[in-house]
């Protein structure tokens, strides 16, 4: 070492140099200074993190203003602070003895200032207490190495050197501010939960209030007549639509219940009334028949005999008008037996085909010849003529008639279908009412019987028209269990089965 | 008892004697000879690269770069051409510059070393360039880039191949200043490795940033040590800081270790962090796996990707044949300066003229692979400095370089010419300094 300091070219000042160069080349330090008895920098080596003065210029290298403290007998001067781009720093200087020429050196090393306050970060708390580095000149360092400003409480620590100090920062704001952080949020979670619940509620609410209100109002509807009223129901699938739904099936209920009441309390009006008038009027008539036909018989006088031979029709017609009352009013009890739909249809046809041909109307049977059902046949029968002969009255001269019977599961459809004048949709309901009429010289009796009748032999009736294009009137009665199923149509029927007549 | 009366000295003595010997007996361990045999060789270059520790990729690539050069000029010689024939010697200095010093000085004494290459860090480099300065050996840098050894620092046998931290740092303050058009960023920090390489980045950065006129507001400037293993103080102070950009020099491992530590806090939400210089390197690519950090804008000395050259490709190609894996920007850094040093000695007819190499390497033109198309790089004879263009840009997704998942695109390209320091510059730094180099007394503040 003197040799270096004293004699820079020779041998042993290299070798020195050589392991000068070893030591400086640690990351903490910046290198290996000498200086002379006047603090001024005699020699350096650096090390490979030098940078800076006194490295790269002699500008800005000055340590007569830095702090001094002695520890040991080893001088630490500094810190220098980081600034202009350049690294803080501190000197770790001792003095070497004099070499006996005079020469009075100390030689420092050159130390990185963070590598010292680096060693604070393990000793704090992230955030909550940081452990700071206080310098001679009361300047408080970061583990960074840079100046800090503190804001909090702190608490002095061990001495590292004599002026150097740790002092702990202790920020419990840092603590609470997390937890009172999360309790605002918290809180403000709750009241936007609250909020979003309150608006949920309402909004249902109000949607459940509207709905319930279509129901009342529905109610009120039906309470006060309206039942033809109907409740919206919607796609949904929630209790109110559910209720919707089962409100409509009640009303539809309702009103049918209502319509049968109504009508059977009409029949049976009407059923007392007719059999009174019947009564009444069918003695006389008759007494009036008997009277015309002697007059008829005795009458020489041709145009008087006319008129007394339309005085005799008029008189018919108005038996038939009460005997067709009597059997509204005074139906006969049905008495079910497997009966032949083959007979039915070859007593229908024995009647309405001259009917028919006389309107110049094609009538035809089809059907399954075997097919049974379990009715009264001479009720039936007359349902066939009430229905066949409304039927060939409807149809234009050149129209068809026909009567079909199928079997569909436990019961048989016996179809009563017509390409006449058919009937207003608006008049559907009406025509099985009593006396509702459509034809001239009709008694609106005819299919209010024939209703009767079909519901005293457990059948149903139904009627499908369409003006201008005929009307299908399907009745439909318990099969038999020996009734088959086998389709024949009229190209294949037995000869026993009327078909195309006419 | 003498080292109770003298700790530090005595400190010295010991520290210096255990680790002279462990480099005695590790540094012959390292020692890669490639190319011609001594009895043949028409020059002998002798390269510091490390190879071990956080840096060993950079030495393991240059070596490989050093081979597809000796078999590019072995391909030239066997056309018939006149290409001399080399020599390569590589040792690892450790990181250290006392070893560095060591090692080339043998490379001198031993192997009768014409040129010195290679060396990764700036602070290793300085020494051994005054080392070069001093025994007149010519020295061309491969990687280390401070500026510092070019301008303030630069003398007639010191050439630099590849970019430095000033053409790194103009291409990134163009992009700052392009930025900050779209963005309107205004704090900006630095955190660079406390070393020379570190502050002249810094220094350079700023400047350039004056230079082009932009205005921003510096909140803060920190410096790690190199081969810092905890980076979470400057983590937490750079977000204490509130930057809007974070400008690093942190490099290889360090980079690495940094992108790691800051991934774990809310880092990359708030602020982006670029690194003009090395933070594009292949490594890094890797290390980020198949997280794009958003915010990261990233450049290095040679892409893979770019330039899209057949040059490039091919060098690529020739590497990633050789090794099995893709090379870090080091490769073609060690590549170029074998080349430089190859077609000097071709210009000079010969190595015997030292005036005359000097004069071959000052202007010599070179088509590289990180040269662009129509462009091909040059070495300026006022700084040694070679000039070169350079590509700044953001993390993607790009597969076509595995095992990293994603490459450097989006690329902003900055001219060669634009980069270069200019002449008032390069006076104004040389003016502002005055000597400094180790063992030499300074004048007295």
């Amino acid at each position: 070492m003197p040799a270096f300091i004293e004699a820079p070219n020779s041998p042993q000042a290299e070798e020195a140099l050589t392991l000068l160069r070893v030591e400086a080349d640690s990351p903490d330090l910046y290198g290996v200074l000498f200086f002379d008895w006047y603090d001024n920098l005699d020699r350096l080596v650096a090390g490979q993190a030098a940078s800076g003065p006194p490295y790269w210029s002699k500008n800005g290298w000055d340590i007569s203003g830095l702090p001094r403290v002695e520890h040991e007998g080893i001088e630490f001067i500094g810190p220098k602070l980081p600034e202009n781009g350049n690294s803080g720093w501190i000197l770790m200087r001792a003095h070497i003895r004099d070499t006996g020429l005079g020469q009075n050196t100390s030689v420092a090393l050159h130390v990185r200032l963070a590598s010292l306050t680096e060693l604070l970060a393990s000793a704090g708390v992230s955030g909550v207490i940081d452990p700071l580095l206080r310098t001679p000149g009361g300047i408080v360092l970061d583990a960074t190495g840079r100046p800090t400003e503190v804001t909090g409480e702190l608490i002095e620590g061990p001495s590292i050197l004599p002026g150097w100090n740790l002092v702990m920062s202790v920020r419990p704001g840092t603590i609470l501010q997390p937890i009172d952080e999360t309790r605002f949020w918290l809180t403000v979670t709750a009241a936007v939960i609250i909020v979003v619940i309150l608006a949920i509620f309402f909004a249902l609410s109000r949607s459940l209030r509207r709905r319930v209100d279509t129901l009342v109002q529905g109610a009120h509807s039906i309470a006060s007549g309206d039942l033809y009223y109907r409740l919206p129901e919607g796609r949904r699938r929630d209790e109110i639509s559910t209720v919707a739904k089962a409100f409509n099936t009640m009303a539809w209920q309702l009103k049918d219940l209502i319509d049968r009441t109504v009508r059977a309390e009409k029949l049976a009006v009407l059923g007392q009334f007719a059999t009174g008038v019947a009564h009444e009027v069918r003695n006389p008539l008759a007494t009036m028949k008997t009277t015309v036909q002697a007059l008829v018989r005795k009458e020489p006088d041709g145009e008087r005999k006319t008129l007394l031979d339309d005085m005799g029709h008029q008189i018919d017609r108005l038996s038939r008008v009460v005997n067709d009352l009597l059997a509204y009013g005074r139906p006969g009890e049905a008495c079910p037996q497997e009966t032949e739909i083959r007979d039915l249809f070859r007593q229908s046809s024995r009647v309405l085909t001259p009917v028919a041909e006389e309107a110049r109307v094609r009538f035809y049977t089809s059907g399954d010849s075997r097919l049974t059902i379990f009715v009264d046949p001479d009720q039936v029968l007359q349902i066939l003529l009430n229905i066949g002969i409304n039927a060939i009255q409807a149809c234009q001269p050149g129209g068809t008639v026909s009567l079909r019977a199928e079997r569909h599961n436990d019961q048989v459809e016996i179809r009563v279908t017509d390409d006449g004048a058919g009937i207003p949709k608006e008049h559907l309901l009406d025509v099985v009412q009593p006396f509702f009429t459509m034809k001239s010289k009709g008694t609106g009796l005819g299919l209010t019987i024939s209703q009767q009748l079909v519901e005293y032999n457990n059948g149903s009736i139904n009627i499908e028209s369409a003006p201008q294009e005929g009307t299908t009137i399907t009745l439909k009665f318990p099969a038999t269990k020996s009734g088959a199923s086998k389709e024949e149509t009229s190209k294949n029927a037995p000869p026993d089965q009327d078909s195309d007549r006419r | 008892m003498e080292m109770l009366k003298h700790p530090v000295s005595g400190c010295i003595t010991i520290i210096a004697a255990t680790f002279a010997l462990f480099a005695a007996n590790t540094a012959q361990a390292e020692r890669f000879e490639l190319g011609a045999s001594a009895q043949n060789a028409d020059a002998v270059i002798g390269c510091l690269y490390p190879m071990t520790g956080r840096s060993a990729t950079y030495g393991r690539d240059s070596i490989s770069g050093i081979k597809i050069a000796l078999q590019d000029l072995e391909a030239e010689a066997k056309s018939g051409l006149d290409v001399p024939n080399l020599r390569v010697i590589a040792d690892d200095p450790r990181s250290k510059a006392s070893y560095a010093v060591r090692l080339a000085q043998d490379f001198i004494t031993n192997d009768n070393a014409k040129f010195f290459c290679g060396i990764v860090s700036s602070g290793v480099a300085h020494a051994v360039s005054d080392l070069a300065k001093n025994e007149k050996i010519i020295m061309v840098g491969t990687d280390h880039a401070s500026s510092r050894l070019s301008i303030e620092a630069g003398h007639d046998y010191y050439f630099r191949v590849t970019n430095d931290s000033w053409t790194s740092m103009a291409a990134g303050a163009r992009y700052l200043r392009d930025l900050q058009k779209e963005t309107g960023w205004k704090r900006l920090a630095f955190v660079g490795p406390d070393y020379d390489y570190g502050h002249v980045s810094w220094t350079d950065l700023q400047l350039a940033l004056d230079e082009l006129g932009v205005e921003y507001e510096t909140v803060g400037d920190l410096w790690p040590k190199l081969y810092e293993p905890d980076y979470s103080i400057y983590i937490n102070a750079l977000q204490s800081a509130k930057a809007d950009v974070v400008v690093t020099a942190l490099w290889g491992g360090d980079f690495i270790a940094f992108i790691k530590q800051a991934a774990s806090t809310r880092f990359f939400e708030t602020t982006r962090l670029a690194n003009f210089d090395t933070g594009a390197n292949y490594d890094v690519m890797m290390a980020l796996g198949d997280q794009p950090y958003p915010g990261l804008i990233l450049s290095a000395r040679h892409h893979n990707n770019w330039p899209d050259t057949g040059r490039n490709k091919r060098f690529v190609k020739q590497f990633h044949d050789m090794t099995g894996r893709y090379p870090t920007y080091a490769a073609e850094g060690a590549y170029t300066g074998i080349i430089a040093i190859a077609r000097a000695i071709e210009k000079a007819g010969g190595v015997d003229d030292d005036r005359a190499l000097i004069t071959a390497l000052e202007g010599l033109q070179l088509a590289l692979p990180e040269d662009p198309p129509g462009f091909a790089s040059y070495i300026d004879p006022e700084t040694h400095q070679i000039v070169q263009a350079q590509a700044v840009g953001t993390v993607v997704h790009n597969e076509d370089f595995p095992p990293s998942k994603l490459m450097v695109g989006n690329w902003a390209i900055y001219d060669a010419e634009d980069l270069k320091p200019s002449k008032e510059m390069v006076k104004r730094r040389r003016d502002a300094v005055a000597g400094g180099s180790e063992a030499v007394p300074p004048p007295t503040p």
